[in-house]
């Protein structure tokens, strides 16, 4: 070991550079997050995507494919896959830390807190959108709706920065975040939201959706925000989220 | 004496907390400033005051004493209720650049069950900005006679391993102050004097080493300076030689049976070092100030009353009675 006289330039009391700490983490947390359970858990989302694509081709009566696919890629890819997806891999990201007492390790750095958010939220986001844009695209391929692909992609995207921002927080902030999540989407997204306008301004369905009904001329439920507001709210509720997370770092104890 | 406390009265007995502040020392690394910490109604440690310098001082008491919470406050990790602490005059809570100077090996077992001791220990070092952290991390995994090439994930590892690999990236940034949360624990003997020899070559060179313990034989091993603290209070301080010294001095009692406990009752109540005898089914129980005396005299006067000696036997020889004595003082 060095003497105090020759100190590491770590041991100068200085915060390590963003560029620096944060693809550090970035790395760290990427790695950890796709344990067996969760793959295959998103393997079974992904398959129910595909499954449903390719029997809404097939879909007759009055309605037809069209709407069949809406149902398919829409009701169940945008408003139950990505935000299920999103809670397996957010809610557990720091909250897994928290529980498993490995937070320390990340936390006794010369970090700015807000580093480790900015990695946590990066490392949700990239795996949430590999694993819900390309299937929710090839679904529309599948069930033949070409044109619904972009507006699902751009849905997907934005549902992956909005739910990956608000679970990650709900981890870190409360032990039973999972459940709390569930409630959210179950309670809120899918009852709540739709017996008045109030409530469905609270929730990130209405926006996701609002951005699916550009793809198409039927109607969708909830699918009444502004075009703007459909695609900066979503994106507002990922910052606000992430800068929540930042602050629960900072003023929660450590185990 | 690494606390700020004034020399220790003779008779070899440790300083205890005074009432009145004592000033901490200029060149202390880690000052707490009555330091309190409770969760709800559960007061886990109590307005707690003392000094660290350079060296290695042990963070003594027993199980569920406060030593864990103490040692998370004093990086930072948790907010006291009240009352301050100073790590190289930085508030380890609030400046998250202290982190620099502060190394920390955590009581958990938990480890990143992704990664290997080197993917671990060299990530460690980046996130403390340590040029060439490669390097780093595997010097500091020889220090603790490791293989930096083993390809297994943590996980794998054995108890002893891992206690390795945790003070490994506790000490790869070189930090002033350096908190072991019973780093001993799961070490064969062998790599136990390794690692106390390391505590203290990290000492020599100017660091504060912290180590927390429940077993009073290991702290022997660290030699120096002691922090005892039990029941969340500061129970006393200073060297440990003097707490060693207070285990022989301080009032025991000891079990005794025989062929005729009333005539050795009687006897043992005119010996000057007993404090006072009880006989309960033909079992006596001696309360003394002196055992080594006491067990030099009853040989002697068993044979002069002519009885027996079936079991002579401490009853509080053990860490938490000398705790609760402390406490009690």
């Amino acid at each position: 070991m060095t003497t105090p006289d020759t100190i590491s330039p770590a041991a100068s009391g200085r915060l390590v550079a963003a560029s620096r700490s944060i693809p550090v983490l970035y790395r760290l947390l990427l790695r950890g997050q796709l344990t067996k359970g969760r793959v295959v858990a998103l393997g079974g989302l992904v398959a129910i995507v595909v499954l449903t694509s390719l029997l809404s081709r097939q879909a007759t009566g009055p309605d037809g494919p069209e709407t069949a696919a809406l149902f398919a890629l829409g009701e169940y890819g945008i408003a139950a896959f990505v935000p299920l997806a999103a809670l397996l891999l957010a809610s557990p990201m720091l909250g897994n830390l928290v529980e498993d007492r490995l937070l320390v390790y990340l936390w006794l750095k010369p970090v700015a807190r807000w580093h480790l958010a900015v990695a946590a939220f990066g490392a949700v986001v990239s795996v949430l959108m590999l694993v819900t844009v390309a299937p929710l695209v090839v679904g529309s391929l599948l069930a033949g709706q070409p044109g619904l692909a972009g507006p699902l992609a751009l849905a997907a995207v934005l549902g992956s920065l909005a739910y990956g921002g608000a679970y990650l927080f709900v981890g870190v902030r409360f032990s039973f975040g999972l459940w709390l999540g569930l409630a959210y989407l179950a309670l809120w997204e899918n009852v709540l939201a739709r017996l008045g306008s109030g409530p469905a301004r609270l929730s990130i369905r209405s926006y996701l959706m609002t951005n699916v009904q550009r793809g198409t001329d039927i109607d969708i439920l909830l699918a009444d925000r502004s075009s703007w507001a459909a695609v900066v709210v979503p994106v507002a509720i990922a910052l606000v989220f992430v800068a929540l997370t930042a602050r629960t770092l900072t003023t929660r104890d450590v185990d | 004496m690494t606390a700020p406390a004034p020399p220790p009265p003779s008779g070899g007995r440790l300083d205890v907390e005074r009432a009145v502040p004592v000033p901490p020392p200029a060149d202390a690394l880690v000052v707490v400033d009555r330091v309190s910490k409770w969760f709800g109604d559960l007061v886990a440690v109590s307005d707690v005051s003392f000094a660290v310098q350079a060296g290695v001082t042990a963070l003594l008491g027993p199980n569920g004493a406060g030593k864990s919470t103490m040692l998370r406050m004093l990086c930072g990790l948790a907010r006291p209720s009240s009352g301050s602490v100073r790590v190289l005059g930085v508030d380890p809570r609030t400046e998250p650049s202290a982190a620099a100077n502060i190394g920390l090996a955590p009581q958990q077992e938990a480890v990143f069950t992704h990664l290997s001791a080197l993917e671990f220990v060299r990530a460690s070092a980046e996130l403390q900005g340590v040029e060439h952290a490669d390097g780093e991390a595997r010097r500091v995994l020889g220090l603790v006679e490791l293989d930096p090439e083993d390809p297994r994930r943590l996980p794998t590892y054995s108890k002893g391993m891992r206690q390795r690999v945790k003070l490994a990236q506790a000490i790869v940034h070189e930090p002033r102050v350096i908190l072991l949360d019973e780093p001993l624990s799961g070490l064969d003997p062998r790599q136990r004097v390794h690692m106390v020899s390391l505590f203290h070559d990290l000492a020599a060179h100017g660091r504060a080493v912290i180590v927390s313990s429940h077993v009073l034989e290991e702290v022997e091993r660290f030699g120096s300076n002691v922090v005892v603290i039990a029941k969340g209070r500061l129970a006393a301080q200073g060297d440990f030689r003097e707490i060693r010294a207070l285990m022989d001095d301080r009032p025991q009692r000891v079990r005794i049976r025989c062929d005729r406990p009333r005539s050795l009752a009687s006897a043992l109540v005119r010996r000057p070092e007993v404090a006072g005898v009880s006989l309960d089914n033909n079992v006596i129980e001696v309360d003394t100030t002196d055992a080594p005396e006491l067990a030099r005299a009853l040989a002697p006067l068993c044979v002069e009353i002519g009885t027996r000696l079936h079991e002579v036997r401490p009853l509080d020889d053990d860490l938490e009675s000398v705790f609760r004595y402390l406490v009690s003082r």
